[in-house]
């Protein structure tokens, strides 16, 4: 039996040095290039962003704290700050179709301009027309229209009046309209008077009246006509007046917009309109004044304005004035309204309204021209905006539409303003698994979203990156003000790292637990009232954080140390193991011993697992048990039928068992059953077994390791205890101090094994033994023990069907 | 100081009642509101009157009595019996008017309809009434007096009130002082009025370059009549000059003119007493 060393403590530990980097604190190192290790996402992102074609936006996707966020923003910033600035969009009346409000694209910082002149010239058309209407030469003219039309009513009348004056007769107003009566001494002639007058008078004074009224009728017919031409002439007249004013007021402005010929169709409607409604610039002082205090301790400046006359302003919806270069937008809460924009209303009288200048930009709309950062869940958990955002992007404009008036029946007066066309990236940043979700539930997903950049967990931990993580460090340092940090500290944290992702060689991406860590220790250092953060300070922060998280794993030893849970840390004992498992607490994992048991007896070939009887094993362990009984055939049984019945069980497990790290483990107990030889207790064991009995690695064994530790230093190290692993689990370890300190010591070792041959060795101390010539193993070894048992198992079975078969046969005979 | 004792004493005498001519128009509605106002500010009863105009009545008798509808211009035959009830409906629906005004106010009222020429009947109803209250014209809007408004102004020998469509009686008051005897009594009522309710006074002195007296001597002796009864108010001169300035419609308040410069009513459109 060759003689197995446990690994040396420099094996346990790869410690962090940084021998070729000169510098006393982080203060000594320079900034690093910001996106360390990224190198495929950078050439994603920039694929991405350089192709201007419909569909190549980004799906950033990494997990959580690898910094999506800060290399997608700091890369899109620095592109877009060379990109041409965006243009300001406006939305105005549109004269023609008011519901749909007309969107204007201006060169940027026009918008502002645009609004504030008009806000001038209805400022400025408001006492230019009042002063205007209230001139004496405007005043004499109504006046005069006035009078003639009033005289040529009265005209009329009062040529009839003199008709019939001059034929005695008189013109009455009755309570519908007017009547000739005959007249004597200034009183209508009573009925009886005139009955007795001749009937040739009677006649002639019946067909005065007659023809009178006829003539009455032509007058009166007429008046309705005189005074639509009365109107009309006082229209004109208005106009004339208006017009002199409202052409001096736009002159200016065509000239000063004279190479935007949106803006100059804008303001000739608005001339038109205004030459059109004159009556909305001349309300009394007193309305005004009214209005304006109504409206005063509520509404915005825009709605101080009369109703009629907010029509003329302009509504700027993005403003690009003070852009340099293109916009980077990220939405934090990409709702559906926050993503479109949206059209709001306020209540008047009681009543919900709208108008133009209550459109409200979206985060699309800021972003138009530039790029949009949205965060992919919370865009997809936001009612609609997924789909509007989609909507977006596929038809290449905005369009604001309510989702209450797509939803409802019932339809309120509402806006339809003109589509903006969209011209942006968007970069969704997620995790992986909405990436893959999305490409695989959402046909569309892939067509709008062509570019995925896929951020890397971990990097690769060798001196160059290790010199580029240090400096990484100094800047977060830096950017978060804490104090600086010693070599020592630093190497610390960067061992911490590679910790994080259970890698000696690898260190970790997700910068944000390091933030955190280097967080922790500045607060540890600032406490001891120390300048600068040592080593030991992280190493505090360290302990502070497992400290408060390690309540179920301390509870779970006391258990184990007060006898409730047991395991054997000392001692021998068949068919029974020390295995480790992983228990994962949110951020926290920690490594918990488990006693496995295995029993054998004659059967037929089935090893029962107990834990997937009673569904309590996961397919990942079902299949390491599998595979186990299948090396058993192979290796012993090759030539004749295994006659075993064996159990399998992990003893005081009550929430299920998942993952294969176990099945050497199990392995070695039932070998050790079988063999009927002792296992070391004082050992415990991890590590997935192949077919052919090699070892093969596992994840978390610096957690069972340090959890097996914890209970052997509880109890008092005696110096036989340890762990065997996957030899190949070997450079992953980064196992902490105390550990590493006790190894060194010889009180703790840690075995590397590639065979179950090596594990059974020292679980042992026989030999595992190989098949000689005669293809047998030695005596005294450990495969020998198996295959005898296996072989007697075998014989006694084919006594026992002989006997049977002869009980059969006698039955048959009887 | 005797002398305005016994003024004021023939001004109540004579205030003990307000006749107000009505007739359905909004414009009669407007003057039945001053004149309650009025009738309760000088403690006096309101009396309404509404005259059945004979000579509708005898149009109706006509066999070719038809009227020409003044919108329509359509022809439509008159009918005695139907005017009776016309008017008697009519009767009703003002009696009820004046029954809420004066309920409001309140005061003391009685109503009365009278059969005959309108301005005829109200001449000689106002003969025992204190001031007489009208509308300015009939049914239809405009700028002039009505034919009855204008007629019962020319004859009447009481105070008139006269009143357009909107409102009643607005502050504040502005009197026109010429120093005629009917100037004199248009500025005791308008001191009578201030002194019983203040709502503001303005005195204009009118400087008539062709009148006898010096326009300062009549500003002197409007003054010393306001000092008497302790008003602050100062008379001021105007001259035609002025006069678009004090028509102005934007200027509320009641004008009160004496009789002679009753040619203004054609331009000033807001209540007016007119004192002969």
């Amino acid at each position: 039996m060759a003689s197995h060393r446990p690994l040396a403590p420099e094996a346990l530990y790869t410690e962090c040095r940084l021998d070729h980097m000169q510098f006393d604190t982080t203060d000594d190192l320079e900034d690093s290039g910001e996106f360390l290790g990224q190198d495929r996402v950078l050439k994603a992102i920039d694929l991405g962003v350089t192709i201007k074609r419909k569909g190549y936006n980004i799906y950033a996707l990494g997990p959580t704290g690898v910094g999506k966020h800060t290399l997608v923003r700091g890369f899109v910033e620095g592109r877009a700050a060379q990109e041409p600035a965006p243009h300001d969009w406006c939305y105005v009346y549109n004269f023609a179709l008011p519901s749909k409000p007309r969107a204007l694209q201006l060169p940027p910082g026009t918008g502002v301009q645009l609004k504030h002149d008009m806000e001038q010239l209805i400022e400025e058309l408001r006492t230019a027309l009042s002063s205007a209407f209230e001139s004496e030469e405007y005043q004499t003219r109504r006046r005069v229209l006035e009078e003639e039309f009033q005289e040529r009513q009265q005209e009329s009348l009062k040529e009839l009046q003199e008709q019939a004056k001059e034929k005695d007769l008189a013109l009455l107003r009755t309570p519908g309209g007017l009547a000739f009566a005959p007249l004597r001494e200034g009183e209508v002639l009573p009925p009886e008077e005139f009955q007795k007058l001749p009937p040739e008078e009677q006649k002639r004074i019946e067909e005065e009246v007659e023809g009178l009224q006829q003539q009455l009728q032509r007058v009166l017919l007429k008046m309705p006509r005189w005074e639509r031409e009365f109107r009309s002439r006082l229209r004109e007249l208005q106009q004339e007046v208006s017009g002199f004013v409202l052409s001096d007021l736009m002159e200016e402005l065509y000239e000063k917009y004279k190479d935007l010929p949106d803006v100059i169709s804008h303001l000739q409607a608005v001339q038109k309109d205004v030459s059109e409604n004159l009556g909305n610039f001349l309300e009394s002082d007193e309305a005004k004044a009214e209005a304006r205090a109504e409206a005063a301790p509520v509404m915005p400046d825009g709605l101080k304005i009369a109703p009629a006359l907010r029509r003329y302003l302009v509504n700027v919806l993005v403003d690009a004035s003070e852009a340099k270069g293109a916009p980077v937008i990220y939405e934090s809460n990409p709702s559906y309204l926050n993503l479109v924009g949206r059209v709001e209303q306020m209540a008047m009288m009681g009543a919900l309204v709208t108008d133009f200048t209550l459109i409200k930009p979206g985060a699309l709309h800021q972003a138009n021209g530039g790029y949009l950062i949205l965060d992919a869940l919370k865009a997809l958990t936001s009612p609609y905006a997924w789909d509007g955002l989609k909507r977006a992007l596929q038809f290449g404009d905005i369009r604001i539409e309510s989702p209450v008036q797509m939803m409802s029946l019932t339809s309120t007066v509402s806006l339809e303003p003109e589509p903006i066309p969209l011209d942006i990236k968007v970069i969704l940043v997620g995790d992986r698994m909405i990436y893959y979700l999305l490409a695989q539930a959402d046909p569309e997903f892939g067509e709008l979203f062509k570019v995925a950049a896929d951020f890397e967990d971990e990097f690769v931990r060798d001196e160059e990156t290790t010199q580029q993580y240090a400096r990484l460090i100094a800047t977060m340092v830096r950017k978060e003000n804490l104090l600086p940090f010693e070599k020592g500290a630093v190497c610390r944290v960067i061992e911490a790292s590679a910790r994080a992702v259970e890698d000696a060689e690898r260190m970790t991406a997700r910068m944000r637990n390091v933030v955190d860590l280097l967080e922790e220790s500045d607060h540890w250092a600032r406490a001891a009232q120390a300048e600068r953060v040592a080593a030991e300070h992280v190493e505090q922060a360290i302990s502070a954080r497992i400290y408060r998280s390690d309540r179920v794993s301390r509870r779970m030893q006391e258990e184990t140390l007060r006898g409730t849970i047991l395991i054997d840390t000392e001692g021998e004992a068949i068919g029974q193991i020390n295995g480790l498992s992983v228990i994962q607490m949110g951020g926290y994992a920690f490594g918990k011993p488990t006693r496995i048991t295995a029993s054998v007896r004659m059967g037929r070939g089935e090893v029962v697992d107990i834990e997937r009887e009673v569904e309590l094993s996961g397919p990942l362990h079902s299949k390491g048990v599998l595979i186990l009984s299948s090396f058993v055939k192979g290796r012993y049984a090759a030539e004749r039928p295994l006659s075993l019945g064996a159990s399998l069980v992990f003893e005081q497990s009550y929430g299920g068992v998942d993952g294969d790290s176990a099945s050497s483990t199990e392995l070695y107990a039932l070998l050790s059953a079988i063999a009927r030889v002792p296992l070391n207790q004082s050992l415990a064991v991890t590590g997935s077994v192949n077919q052919y009995g090699r070892v093969q690695a596992i994840g978390g064994v610096n957690e069972k390791i340090e959890g097996f530790f914890d209970l052997c230093a509880a109890r008092g190290l005696t110096g036989d205890q340890g762990v065997l692993i996957p030899a190949s689990n070997v450079k992953h370890l980064m196992l902490r101090k105390d550990v590493v300190e006790a190894a060194a010591e010889g009180k703790f070792a840690i075995y590397a094994v590639e065979t179950i041959d090596q594990g059974m060795e020292i679980l042992t101390g026989l030999p595992a033994g190989e098949r000689d010539q005669d293809g047998r193993f030695p005596e005294g070894t450990i495969n020998r023990m198996v295959e005898d048992r296996l072989a007697e198992f075998a014989e006694r079975r084919r006594q026992y069907a002989r006997s049977g078969d002869e009980e059969s046969e006698s039955e048959t005979a009887g | 100081m005797a002398a305005t004792q016994a003024e004021q004493q023939a001004t109540a005498e004579h205030a003990d009642r307000i006749l107000v001519a009505l007739d359905a128009s909004p414009q009669s509605v407007a003057a039945l509101r001053a004149a309650a106002e009025l009738a309760a500010l000088l403690e006096a009863e309101l009396e309404g009157l509404f005259v059945e105009d004979i000579n509708l009545l005898h149009l109706c008798g006509l066999p070719f009595g038809r009227e020409v509808g003044s919108y329509t211009a359509s022809v439509r035959q008159l009918n005695d019996r139907a005017m009776e009830r016309n008017l008697r409906a009519l009767a009703i629906a003002i009696r009820e008017a004046m029954e809420r005004e004066a309920a409001q106010l309140p005061v003391r009222w009685t109503f009365q309809v009278r059969r005959g020429a309108v301005v005829a009947e109200l001449l000689a109803a106002s003969q025992s009434a204190a001031m007489l209250s009208l509308g300015r014209a009939g049914r239809r809007r405009r700028r002039t007096l009505g034919s009855v408004a204008e007629s019962v102004v020319r004859q009447c020998s009481r105070p008139v009130l006269i009143l357009g469509e909107e409102g009643g009686l607005t502050r504040p008051l502005s009197v026109l002082y010429t120093g005629s005897e009917a100037a004199d009594r248009a500025l005791r009522l308008a001191i009578d009025l201030e002194v019983r309710n203040p709502g503001g006074l303005r005195v204009w002195v009118w400087d008539d370059p062709a009148a006898g007296l010096p326009a300062e001597r009549l500003q002197a002796h409007a003054n010393a009549r306001l000092a008497e009864v302790g008003l602050q108010t100062v008379a001021a001169v105007i001259g035609e000059r002025e006069l678009p300035d004090l028509l102005d419609k934007r200027n509320k308040g009641t004008l009160i003119l004496p009789g002679e410069h009753s040619a203004l009513l054609s331009r000033w459109v807001g209540p007016t007493i007119l004192v002969p």
